[in-house]
């Protein structure tokens, strides 16, 4: 298996005079949960179905190695049919179709084969497509904000869930959300997107190793070299949000103190807008 | 190509059996009535029931063989309706696209085999009721003398309702992928329906330049009033008016003859037109030899329709935006 799930090249799409996305170029890896971050019309969905190939790029090229399937925001599913009927519907349009793996997933929830989808609660129907979704047995799973109508603790069953088929079927999971919360403890690389293009693209833990909060003395500018993500003052003090080598481990002059970041401090350090730069707190 | 008959079955199962039953009680119901129009024509046929034979459409099996032809030519917007809108206009609303087209059927081959699916159960049901049609209307034109050639008689014959049927349940297609809403599309098909019908009324008589020929009268038997000679499968394109002409070949509007100068019941019809120099008719009509070719005409506009419709769903469901950024 090859070591890179999905590999983009100056991929661009284009609705009408409105880029989505553009020149966009990543190597995702393989047999890792993805964490795909950035806000609303950031280009997320748009390059989900691209992978998914069911959006033709405006320029460049994607390529995804293995099957994919998109399980997409709104999590659809045919209304009238029962939730056996969705496993059949997946049997019947798929080559490939593993129907124990998505009866062994419903049947972790409970889910009532015999009841018609509409009649299912929002998060029995998430576990309806994506146990529709496992069956199919793809190498490259794509959820595009799946979680949303999930409870706090059925999310972290879900997310447990799927990190143990991703440990078990060597499947790739890419985890889209504009919900930071969602991704405590789940991802193991971190994609950035921002007005259709990459921020930052990397292993989770390396990212959190090169990021760091600063805190000391109000100041201009942070004591070490690095790139300023955020600034903020008050009258005697300032603290820095700042890309370095050694992150939270960068040797400081007292009194200024360094503290690692979490990840969704990471992400919303770089989601949030450049004004912020020497907002005043 | 079997999980696109199954999904297609199991989300039209509906409509698809219901049409089955209206179309397996049509068939029987034409039957019935053909069989009834044969036993009358036949029956007036022999001398002895000649004095009872009224041959009128007005009568009861006549009227309901009507009935039935006009259903069988009505149909077609109802297959567009329930068939063809729902294929692509609920799943655009209900917004299961996106699911149906990321398993491993491309969007394309999905349309092609829902579609093909459709087309054989609608070609199959449209290929018995316009055979029940055509039976029909041949029995109906045995007793009433009524052309083929004429309004529903043809419309219901050459195979017609199978190839509107076919192309309107693509219009019906094409309309939901283009406007992506059930009722919506339901109302474009049927605007489009009212125009064609209103156009076809218009457009059928000209497919081909009308014959122009003086038909002189024969006199009915007690001579009270002319009856026209008409060949019994022609189609009259003079608009239910046909002139009158005279030995000088000038012609005159029938209310000015029938009403105006023979109009008076004290006087006698015939001795009237005489007196008027009236010899006939000039009748405007496509002859009954051309029936065929007229069926054919419209049986290549129908498959035309359907090519067409067909080329708009594919492109809409090609340029489809399922998502957004």
């Amino acid at each position: 298996m090859s070591e890179v799930a999905i590999e983009t090249r100056g991929l661009g799409k284009r609705y009408r005079r409105l880029w989505a996305l553009r020149d966009f170029s990543v190597s995702l890896p393989a047999n890792k949960v993805v964490a795909l971050v950035g806000a609303n019309g950031a280009g997320k969905s748009t390059l989900m179905s691209m992978a998914a190939g069911i959006l033709p790029a405006s320029q460049g090229e994607i390529h995804v190695d293995g099957r994919v399937v998109l399980l997409s925001q709104d999590k659809p599913l045919y209304r009238t049919f029962s939730v056996a009927e969705m496993l059949a519907f997946g049997r019947h349009l798929n080559r490939t179709w593993d129907q124990q793996r998505a009866l062994t997933w419903l049947s972790r929830f409970d889910i009532p084969l015999d009841r018609p989808c509409g009649k299912l609660s929002g998060g029995q129907q998430t576990q309806v497509a994506m146990a529709v979704a496992l069956g199919a047995r793809p190498a490259v799973l794509l959820l595009d904000e799946p979680l949303a109508n999930l409870d706090p603790v059925a999310r972290r069953e879900v997310t447990g869930e799927l990190l143990a088929e991703v440990a078990d079927s060597g499947m790739t999971v890419v985890l889209s959300t504009h919900v930071v919360a969602e991704l405590a403890g789940v991802g193991d690389h971190l994609l950035l997107l921002s007005h259709g293009r990459s921020r930052l693209d990397g292993d989770v833990e390396e990212l959190l190793a090169q990021h760091a909060r600063l805190t000391g003395p109000r100041a201009a500018a942070p004591p070490v070299e690095g790139e300023i993500l955020q600034a903020q003052h008050t009258e005697r003090q300032s603290a820095f949000v700042i890309r370095t080598l050694l992150g939270a481990d960068t040797p400081l002059a007292e009194p200024w103190k360094a503290q690692p970041l979490t990840l969704e401090d990471l992400v919303l350090a770089y989601l949030k807008p450049h004004r912020s730069l020497g907002e005043e707190l | 190509m079997r999980g696109l008959i199954w999904l297609t079955w199991r989300q039209h199962r509906w409509p698809i059996v219901a049409s089955a039953v209206i179309t397996a009680a049509l068939v029987a119901l034409m039957l019935i009535t053909a069989s009834d129009l044969g036993s009358m024509a036949a029956k007036c046929l022999t001398t002895a029931a000649r004095g009872d034979c009224r041959r009128e459409k007005t009568e009861a099996v006549p009227s309901h063989a009507s009935y039935l032809m006009n259903s069988v030519v009505f149909l077609p917007v109802l297959v567009a309706v329930f068939w063809g809108v729902p294929l692509l206009a609920r799943e655009f609303e209900q917004r299961t696209l996106p699911l149906a087209w990321s398993q491993d059927v491309s969007r394309l081959k999905w349309l092609t085999g829902k579609t093909a699916v459709m087309l054989v159960l609608v070609g199959t049901m449209g290929t018995v009721l316009a055979a029940a049609s055509i039976h029909l209307a041949h029995q109906y034109h045995a007793y009433t003398g009524e052309s083929l050639f004429e309004g529903t008689q043809f419309q219901a014959g050459g195979w017609l309702p199978l190839t509107l049927g076919l192309a309107w349940l693509a219009v019906g297609i094409a309309a939901g992928a283009a406007t992506r809403r059930v009722l919506v599309a339901i109302a474009t098909v049927g605007s489009l329906w009212i125009v064609r019908m209103v156009g076809m009324v218009w457009l059928r008589p000209r497919f081909m330049t009308p014959v122009t020929l003086i038909k002189p009268f024969s006199l009915t038997e007690d001579g009270s009033r002319p009856a026209a000679f008409t060949a019994a499968d022609d189609m009259s394109v003079n608009s239910g008016s046909v002139p009158f002409i005279d030995v000088h070949g000038a012609t005159h509007p029938p209310g000015l003859v029938v009403d105006g100068w023979c109009g008076s019941a004290d006087v006698d019809v015939n001795t009237c037109l005489h007196q008027h120099g009236i010899i006939g008719t000039l009748d405007k009509f496509q002859p009954a030899d051309r029936m065929g070719t007229f069926h054919l005409i419209e049986n290549g506009m129908n498959l035309g329709l359907f090519v067409l419709a067909l080329v708009v769903a594919w492109w809409c469901v090609k340029k489809a935006r399922t998502t957004v950024g």
